[in-house]
């Protein structure tokens, strides 16, 4: 019974060693500059790396990254084999897919995501790289309802600034 | 894609349970152990209404311990998991009836193994090999 425990917690010791290494990795992995062609200059977003036949890819993460681009719109996802992008996968020590990088406006990797993450956890990462742009009041949008109250209410209550 | 809106502290929860009764099986030499985790397994897939993990999850767990997570995805992965463990178990039992213990055991600890980097990374052993493969190929 002893060795059967022994051997239990060898195994358990065996795989918290490899997450400690995987997040390691991942860590070793920020910092750096990546440079890609197809993604947009000055931009923050992501770069989702992926292989062919990969389930969790295509059911799990492509699902997620539509429904984080629905919440922020002003972010670039940019999908990439790693076939394609054997250099890069060498560069930053890839080892499962999907990966996903998230990548400030300066080209730096801040965040490496090896396996599947949900958006909630890519919208946090994002806050810290880019503050989510406000909505762009239209000059030539009709004069709303809203507009109305906040003229109204100018009238009978001043802004502290003008006391 | 077909999604559906499921709790992923369910599932994590339903991979401690196996995981549970598969150490405990294998420490106490209790072979019955594997039957055990092939029937969490095929009713966790056919049956998830009835599944003993899910039903201890709903009336224990949930709420009194942890709250929901729920994410509307594509089961698709998941039981695609749960079926390679159903796989692995199934020659675990048909060993063990031939009398080869020390095989069955063996399945039993590669299941222990996955569901546990499962649990604490998300880690996907399929996708790993896809991963190597791949970058076997572009070197």
């Amino acid at each position: 019974m002893i060795e059967r425990i022994a051997i239990i917690i060898t195994l358990i010791g065996f795989v918290l060693l490899f997450r400690w290494y995987i997040g390691w990795r991942s860590r070793r992995a920020t910092q750096q500059e990546v440079k890609l062609t197809h993604f947009p200059l000055g931009q923050a977003g992501i770069i989702a790396l992926y292989a062919e036949h990969c389930v969790q890819c295509e059911r799990l993460q492509k699902p997620a990254l539509a429904r984080l681009q629905q919440r922020r719109l002003d972010i670039a996802v940019v999908w990439r084999s790693i076939q394609e992008e054997a250099q890069l996968v060498k560069q930053l020590g890839i080892m499962t897919v999907p990966t996903t990088l998230v990548r400030n406006a300066n080209g730096q990797i801040t965040n490496v995501n090896m396996g599947y993450v949900n958006e909630d956890v890519l919208m946090q990462q994002l806050s810290i790289v880019s503050v989510p742009t406000p909505p762009v009041r239209d000059p030539n949008r009709q004069i709303s309802n809203e507009d109305v109250l906040m003229q109204q209410l100018s009238i009978i209550s001043a802004p502290p600034h003008c006391l | 894609m077909k999604t559906f809106r499921f709790d992923r502290n369910a599932l994590r929860f339903g991979q401690i349970s196996l995981i549970s009764v598969l150490v405990l099986g294998y420490v106490l030499n209790l072979p019955y152990a594997i039957y055990v985790g092939v029937l969490m397994l095929l009713s966790a897939l056919f049956v998830p209404s009835w599944a003993p993990q899910l039903i201890i999850y709903r009336v224990f767990v949930h709420n009194n311990w942890t709250q929901t997570a729920i994410y509307d995805e594509d089961p698709a992965p998941h039981q695609f998991a749960q079926q390679m463990g159903l796989g692995v178990l199934v020659i675990g039992i048909v060993a063990s009836i031939v009398g080869s213990l020390t095989v069955a055991w063996g399945a039993a600890l590669v299941v222990i193994a996955l569901a546990l980097l499962n649990v604490t990374t998300g880690f996907c052993a399929g996708c790993f090999v896809y991963a190597q493969i791949a970058k076997l190929r572009s070197a």
